[in-house]
């Protein structure tokens, strides 16, 4: 597995924001957290990031709206939505967006590997 | 005896028995004879002093008007009648010109004088044999014309010196006659009618039938004006229709058609009096052309009556209550004495006929407060403490279950209170006689058939002039309304929870949310943590890290279900100390998802200062969680604006504590602000209308008060107040019921 990928983690609960970029670091990917999409999209990291995890409902700019922000740039970062809210019909439309997986809170270590590597493996 | 002497002789008799005569009239006057017999006796010594001519004396009405009470005893009545009641002008007659023009009044030759032709009272004179006349106006102290001195002569000539001399001082004899006797007589008058008056006033007071007063009122105006009938009407206005009072000297064939007449101004003068609020004076119905043709005048005449006066008889507040009607036998207007009397007794008439009307008034009042104390249950009584002297009401006597006029002793209530309840309520009427104070509190009566009441007391103490004690109080039988507020509480309670419910469906996203954040947490930090136990070597102080993260979340996880438990189970409500800001920031942690979906941004403005409530915590968060959701709901379609939701919390006034959102969603409408408290009304599609009553009822049985207001600019701020917990323990009731 390459050793130099940048998974990138936006979300607002500190909770994720801690514990997610410990588990990416025992499978040896690098990542960075943000509290917003706006913090995001204001680092020099967007350019680095190989993978998104990004939260669906924040306050400020939702991670739709942050996958839409990064569609009009031209950025084409891979991106696995993780939300917390069970809404249905919400995953299908990321998906159509060009998302490369929706998670549903909690999800298992499982799902992210599989999700996160299946979005490098996009890249 | 030459000529000259025996002339002197006779002037120096003439003046000794002018003295003399004087004396004697001055001294019947201080005697206080009749003006009448004095005026008579002034008159037969003028014409003792003067030769071949008669005198007389007229007075001038207390209006200033007419000519009354002429005196002239040498002369026949048919002169006297010619004379009273001339009015007071200068072609009425030689008298009544001096008091007029204020001037001596002479008329040489009456046959060749053509000034009085015109009036009648020329020929009047001429054929009782006077043909020449001196009239002097007779001038009180003041000043004032009082009346006329007048002497006739048989022939025509006019007063010689001498005569002018003797006319000046009989003027004078006469002023301070008239004068004093004048005195004396309105002296007489008015205490005369200050007797009749306070008679009458006192048959008012002391409770006479009103036909009673009012037949008394008519015969003292009748005694006081003898040429005068007299009727009252009442009015009610109901008809409207006049009512015969009282008319004691007149016959039942005159008054029976007045009864139920019409109060119309063409059936009667009191018809117009009644409407225009005006006295009305006819002064003679045969030849008065308003009347003509009448059967009101055709009535009045065949009755032998020609004037009718009739005066509106008004209440303190200026309604026409009925009128007084005043009748003589020939025609004429009041006279100024006549006017006093007529207002004087329209007045008592008033008062007579107002206290009669409260009277019944006030029994219907009582009759009505005896119905409503049936009605509403509740019971009126007083107690002195000193004396345990206990009156109740009808009510009352009901509600305890006694016969009514039972006497009320202390031991007749003892021994009606619940066994269980006796030992609270001795304590609470030992405190009432110790302390004073305002009673309230609520006991059972056991009843003679074993049944059970619920009653609640109120009381206020007052002192009376000695200092006595006396409460005052009423006594309501709450036992249905005791068995309705507990099912209506259970009724509530179930609405409550079915609000709760319907919020629960709401929340399911938010709820899900605040659960799965922290379960995402831990199982992924539990991943992490197994990963690094399983690295080579172990990373044991990453695992410890991870290990206290997943605690963490696990507690983060349990909080929020147990204040969704609190927030949504079915049980009764309990009363803590509330700490308003600290509860709100509970429901907001729980809606926080739920205000980020609908990118609502939430500004919160605690007060620090805010004093704790009394109440149920949860059933308070479920109000603050309804205003929420709904301030939440209401900008769901705004987007030209930022979705704003303002909660604030303050102190109010009286010690109380306010919170508010505000909100800029789609406002409410001022005409519709109270519906939206109304169960089940809603201006939503998805229903949350329930919320709002459900949650006034709550703030309502806080003590507190619901409402909502239009912003300044777009949306809408839901308020409630509560009292503070330190300001309801001071007004909370004292209640010592034990409840089964």
């Amino acid at each position: 597995m390459p050793g130099s990928l940048l998974v990138s983690i936006v979300d607002d609960d500190a909770s994720v924001r801690e514990s997610l970029p410990d588990l990416l670091g025992t499978y040896g990917l690098m990542s960075r957290a943000f509290s917003s999409a706006g913090e995001f999209l204001s680092s020099k990291f967007i350019d680095q990031t190989d993978c998104l995890v990004l939260d669906v409902a924040m306050p400020g700019m939702s991670g739709p709206a942050l996958q839409q922000e990064l569609s009009r740039r031209g950025k084409a970062i891979p991106i696995v939505f993780i939300t917390a809210v069970a809404d249905e019909s919400l995953c299908p439309q990321l998906l159509a967006a060009g998302a490369v997986d929706c998670l549903l809170k909690p999800f298992s270590e499982a799902a992210l590997l599989d999700a996160v590597t299946h979005a490098l493996r996009a890249r | 005896m030459d000529k000259e002497l025996r002339h002197r002789l006779v002037d120096r008799r003439r003046d000794e028995a002018r003295i003399a005569g004087e004396n004697r009239l001055l001294e019947m006057v201080a005697r206080g004879h009749p003006l009448p017999r004095v005026l008579d006796e002034l008159c037969r010594l003028a014409e003792d002093l003067f030769r071949n001519c008669w005198c007389g004396v007229v007075l001038v009405d207390p209006s200033g008007a007419r000519l009354e009470r002429a005196s002239a005893p040498s002369l026949p009545d048919s002169f006297i009648m010619a004379v009273n009641g001339r009015p007071l002008r200068a072609d009425s007659g030689p008298k009544a010109m001096a008091a007029h023009l204020d001037e001596q009044v002479i008329a040489a030759d009456l046959a060749s004088d053509a000034r009085w032709a015109e009036s009648g009272w020329r020929e009047m004179a001429l054929s009782h044999g006077v043909h020449a006349v001196c009239a002097t106006p007779i001038r009180s102290t003041k000043g004032k014309i009082i009346g006329a001195f007048a002497v006739y002569f048989r022939d025509p000539r006019t007063p010689t010196a001498a005569e002018h001399t003797l006319i000046e001082h009989f003027t004078n004899l006469a002023s301070i006659a008239i004068e004093r006797a004048r005195d004396e007589e309105s002296i007489l008058r008015s205490q005369m009618q200050l007797a009749g008056e306070k008679r009458l006033l006192e048959m008012i007071a002391s409770g006479h039938s009103l036909p009673d007063v009012l037949n008394a009122l008519c015969s003292f105006v009748e005694e006081a004006a003898p040429v005068c009938v007299c009727g009252v009407y009442p009015i009610d206005w109901s008809g409207p229709t006049f009512h015969v009072g009282a008319a004691p000297s007149l016959p039942a064939s005159y008054t029976t058609p007045i009864e139920g007449l019409p109060v119309r101004c063409d059936v009667a003068p009191c018809g117009i009096a009644a409407l225009l609020k005006t006295q009305v004076i006819v002064e003679d119905i045969e030849t008065d052309p308003q009347w003509h043709g009448s059967s009101y005048r055709d009535h009045v005449l065949a009755h032998g009556l020609r004037s009718v006066w009739s005066t509106p008889i008004f209440s303190q507040e200026g309604r026409v209550l009925g009128t007084f009607a005043v009748y003589q036998r020939k025609p004429g207007a009041p006279s100024l004495r006549q006017q006093e009397l007529i207002a004087q007794v329209t007045h008592i008439a008033s008062i007579a006929i107002e206290r009669v009307r409260a009277e019944a008034a006030l029994r219907r009042s009582e009759a009505f407060l005896a119905e409503g104390q049936r009605l509403s249950l509740i019971g009126t009584f007083s107690w002195r403490v000193a004396t345990d002297e206990i009156k109740w009401s009808e009510e009352a006597y009901r509600i305890f279950g006694v016969d009514p006029g039972t006497p009320v002793t202390i031991g007749l209530v003892f021994g009606r209170i619940h066994p269980e309840d006796a030992p609270g309520f001795m304590a609470r009427t030992e405190r009432a006689r110790r302390e004073t104070d305002d009673l309230e509190f609520e006991c059972r009566l056991l009843m003679p058939d074993g049944s059970v009441k619920d009653v609640h007391v109120v009381a206020h103490p007052s002192r009376d002039r000695r200092g006595q004690v006396e409460y005052i109080g009423a006594i309501q039988d709450v036992t249905e309304r005791r068995r309705s507020d507990d099912a209506f509480a259970t009724l509530r309670s179930e609405l409550a929870h079915v609000a709760r419910v319907t919020t629960l469906g709401a929340l399911t996203a938010s709820i899900a949310h605040e659960v799965n954040q922290p379960l995402s947490g831990i199982i992924t930090n539990a991943s992490t943590c197994q990963r690094m136990l399983a690295a080579d070597p172990p990373n044991l102080a990453g695992a410890r890290e991870t290990v206290r993260r997943t605690i963490r979340d696990g507690e983060r996880a349990s909080e929020v279900i147990t204040r969704l438990r609190a927030l949504f189970s079915k049980k009764t409500s309990t009363t803590d100390c509330v700490d308003l800001n600290e509860a709100t920031h509970e429901v907001i942690a729980l809606t926080r998802s739920e205000l980020q979906r609908n990118r609502v941004i939430l500004l919160t403005e605690f007060a620090d200062d805010l004093p704790p409530v009394n109440g149920d915590r949860v059933q308070l968060q479920q109000v603050v969680l309804n205003l929420l959701l709904n301030a939440t709901e209401a900008m769901t379609a705004v987007e030209d604006r930022p979705r704003r939701l303002v909660i604030r919390t303050a102190r109010d006034d009286h010690e109380g504590v306010r919170l508010s959102v505000q909100d800029t969603g789609v406002g409410v409408d001022l005409d519709h602000v109270d519906q939206l408290f109304e169960a089940f009304y809603t201006t939503k599609g998805n229903g949350m209308g329930i919320g709002l009553s459900v949650s006034r009822s709550i703030i309502e049985s806080h003590d507190g008060r619901l409402w909502a207001t239009p912003n300044d600019g777009p949306g809408a701020t839901f308020l409630f107040s509560l009292p503070s917990s330190r300001s309801v323990s001071s007004a909370r009731v004292i209640g010592f019921r034990k409840r089964a």
